[in-house]
C-alpha cells in the first residue's frame, strides 16, 4: 500500500460523506474543516478508510491530522507499523 | 364530567405518506376510492424464509419526494444534503415538509423559539438499525460513528429542527399503538400551556425488523400468511372474519397551532382538535379494557363539551384483532355511540402503529374537509350490527364533529375530538 493508494481511498470516501464535492478541485493539503467536514463527518471518513484498509487501530490515533496528506502520512505509520 | 380545561387547537397543515399513496393529494383519492397496497413481504434470517402481509409503500425516495414538494430551492438544498437518514426518520422529515409548506410556514416566518416538535413513536428504527447490525457484527472495530448518534428516536427531531431552524423544545413520545394520538395531545397541552405557539406533531414510520415481525406473529397479534391467502384480503377490521392487524408503512405530521397564532398570520385551518381523553387501565398486558376505551371516548367529549349524539363519526382504532375489535364495539356502544358512522382507516392502510393515531387523524380531517367517509375493506359481516359502518364504497357525509381512538398494549387509551369547523 503506496500513500498515493491511501490518498485515493480517503478522497473516495470524503466525495461519499461529503456529495457537494463532487467535481470540485481541492488539494489534498486543504484543511479538511474548510472542505466542509464537521466532526462526525471527519471521525466517519477515518472509520471508512480504517474498515476500506482493514486496519485495526483505534480512532483516536488519528486526532490532530486535519488534512487528508497528514492523515494518508499517518495510516501509512500504523500499516507499516503492522497494526 | 371532565377534568380538562377547554381546548381549541387548529391544524393549519398536514403530510402524509402510507401504502395507498405518498402526500396529502394522493393519500385523499386512495381514501376516496377504497384503496390500498397489500402484499406479502419476504424476510430472511438464519437462512430461512419468512413471509408476512403487510401494506408497503413502493418506491419511495427520499431525494427525490422531496424535488416534488413546494419548498424553497434553498430548503430543499439542505434536504438533500442531509445524510445517514434511517428510512425511518426520511418517512418523517418527507412528512413534516410536506405539513410545513401546507400551512404556509415557510413564508410565514413565525418565531421559531416559540416552536416545538414532538415526535410519535419510540423504537422506530429497527429494521434499519439491525441492518447495520448484520454488516458490522463481525467486524465491530468499524462501527460507523454516525450509529451512535443516529440510533436514537431524537435523530427525526434533530434532523427537522436543523432543517427548519426549530429552537424550541423537542422530544419523541412513546406510547405503543397509541403514539400518533398522544403526541397530538402533547402538542395540544404545549400549545395550551401559552409556552408555545405552534407545534409540528411527526409520526416517522415504524419500520419493523424481522424480529418484530415474528415477536408480533409470535404474540398472535399480528396477521400470519396463510397458503391461498389474498394479500388484499386479510385486514379485516370489525368482519367476523378478522384474524389479527397487518402491518402499514406510515408517517405523518401535522401542524398545530394556538388559534390566535395561526389568526395573526392570516392562516386558514383545516380543522381543530377541541378535546381529547388519556387513561390507562393498570394492566401491562395486550389485552384491551371496554371500560377503559370508554372513559378516553367519554373524557374527549365532555372536554369538548359535546355529547354522544354530537359525534357524526368515528375513526376507530380498529385494527382487526378479534379482541380489539370486540372490546371498540362495545365501547363505542357503552359511551353512547349506538348509530354513529364508523371506519377504519387500517382496512385501506394497514396499521401504522405509532404512526397510526396521526395518519389516521389525518384521514378524518380530510373526510371532513371533503364531505365524504372512506369505505371499510373487506367488512362483509360485521362483527357488531349497532354501529353504523360504511360498507365497501364511500359516502358522502358533511361532519362537523369526529371522534378518533386509539388503545395501545399496556393498556393506554386515547381518544381525540376533531372540529371541521372553526370555533
Amino acid at each position: 500500500m503506496t500513500k498515493e493508494e491511501i490518498i485515493t481511498l480517503l478522497r473516495e470516501n470524503l466525495l461519499e460523506i461529503i456529495p457537494e464535492l463532487e467535481g470540485e478541485a481541492f488539494s489534498n493539503d486543504e484543511s479538511l474543516v474548510d472542505l466542509g467536514a464537521n466532526s462526525i463527518d471527519r471521525a466517519e471518513l477515518i472509520m471508512l478508510t480504517l474498515e476500506g484498509l482493514n486496519l485495526n487501530v483505534p480512532r483516536t490515533e488519528f486526532v490532530g491530522y486535519l488534512n487528508i496528506n497528514s492523515l494518508a502520512g499517518r495510516f501509512l505509520e500504523k500499516i507499516e507499523a503492522g497494526a | 364530567m371532565s377534568f380538562l380545561p377547554p381546548i381549541d387547537i387548529a391544524v393549519t397543515g398536514m403530510g402524509v405518506i402510507t401504502p395507498a399513496g405518498v402526500g396529502k393529494g394522493p393519500f385523499g383519492d386512495a381514501l376516496k376510492a377504497g384503496r390500498s397496497n397489500f402484499r406479502a413481504l419476504a424476510l430472511e434470517q438464519g437462512g430461512q424464509r419468512f413471509q408476512y402481509p403487510a401494506g408497503l409503500v413502493d418506491g419511495f425516495n427520499f431525494r427525490e419526494a422531496i424535488s416534488r414538494l413546494s419548498i424553497s430551492p434553498e430548503l430543499a438544498a439542505k434536504c438533500q444534503r442531509m445524510r445517514n437518514l434511517s428510512k425511518s426518520a426520511s418517512f418523517g422529515l418527507f412528512c413534516a415538509l410536506e405539513a410545513w409548506a401546507d400551512a404556509g410556514l415557510e413564508e410565514a416566518s413565525p418565531d421559531m423559539e416559540r416552536v416545538a416538535i414532538v415526535s410519535a413513536g419510540s423504537n422506530t428504527q429497527q429494521a434499519g438499525l439491525l441492518a447495520i447490525q448484520e454488516k458490522y457484527r463481525e467486524k465491530l472495530q468499524f462501527m460507523p460513528p454516525t450509529y451512535g448518534l443516529n440510533f436514537f428516536d431524537t435523530d427525526l427531531v434533530g434532523a427537522i429542527s436543523e432543517i427548519l431552524g426549530v429552537r424550541g423544545e423537542g422530544h419523541s413520545l412513546g406510547a405503543a399503538s397509541a403514539s400518533g394520538n398522544m403526541a397530538i395531545i402533547q402538542g395540544c397541552r404545549l400549545i395550551q400551556s401559552g409556552e408555545y405557539g405552534l407545534v409540528l406533531v411527526v409520526a416517522p414510520l415504524m419500520d419493523l425488523s424481522i424480529f418484530e415481525y415474528q415477536g408480533f406473529t409470535s404474540l398472535g397479534a399480528m396477521a400470519e400468511l396463510r397458503a391461498g391467502d389474498l394479500p388484499d384480503a386479510i385486514c379485516r377490521p370489525f368482519d367476523e372474519a378478522h384474524r389479527g392487524f397487518v402491518h402499514g408503512q406510515s408517517a405523518g405530521c401535522l401542524i398545530l397551532e394556538s388559534a390566535e397564532h395561526a389568526a395573526r398570520r392570516g392562516q386558514e385551518s383545516c380543522g381543530h382538535i377541541i378535546g381529547y381523553g388519556v387513561n390507562m387501565d393498570a394492566n401491562r398486558n395486550p389485552n384491551p379494557s371496554a371500560a377503559g376505551e370508554r372513559k378516553a371516548m367519554a373524557a374527549a367529549m365532555a372536554s369538548a363539551g359535546l355529547s354522544p349524539e354530537d359525534i357524526q363519526y368515528v375513526n376507530t382504532h380498529g385494527t382487526a384483532s378479534p379482541t380489539g375489535d370486540q372490546i371498540e364495539a362495545e365501547a363505542l356502544l357503552m359511551a353512547g355511540l349506538k348509530g354513529v358512522k364508523a371506519n377504519s382507516t387500517k382496512s385501506l392502510t394497514g396499521h401504522g402503529l405509532s404512526a397510526a393515531g396521526l395518519v389516521e387523524c389525518i384521514a378524518t380531517l380530510i373526510q371532513m374537509q371533503e364531505g365524504f367517509l372512506h369505505p371499510n375493506l373487506n367488512l362483509q359481516h360485521p362483527i357488531n350490527d349497532q354501529i353504523n359502518w360504511i360498507g365497501p364504497q364511500a359516502q358522502k357525509a358533511e361532519i362537523t364533529y369526529a371522534l378518533s381512538n386509539s388503545f395501545a398494549f399496556g393498556g393506554l387509551n386515547t381518544s381525540i375530538i376533531i372540529n371541521a369547523i372553526k370555533q
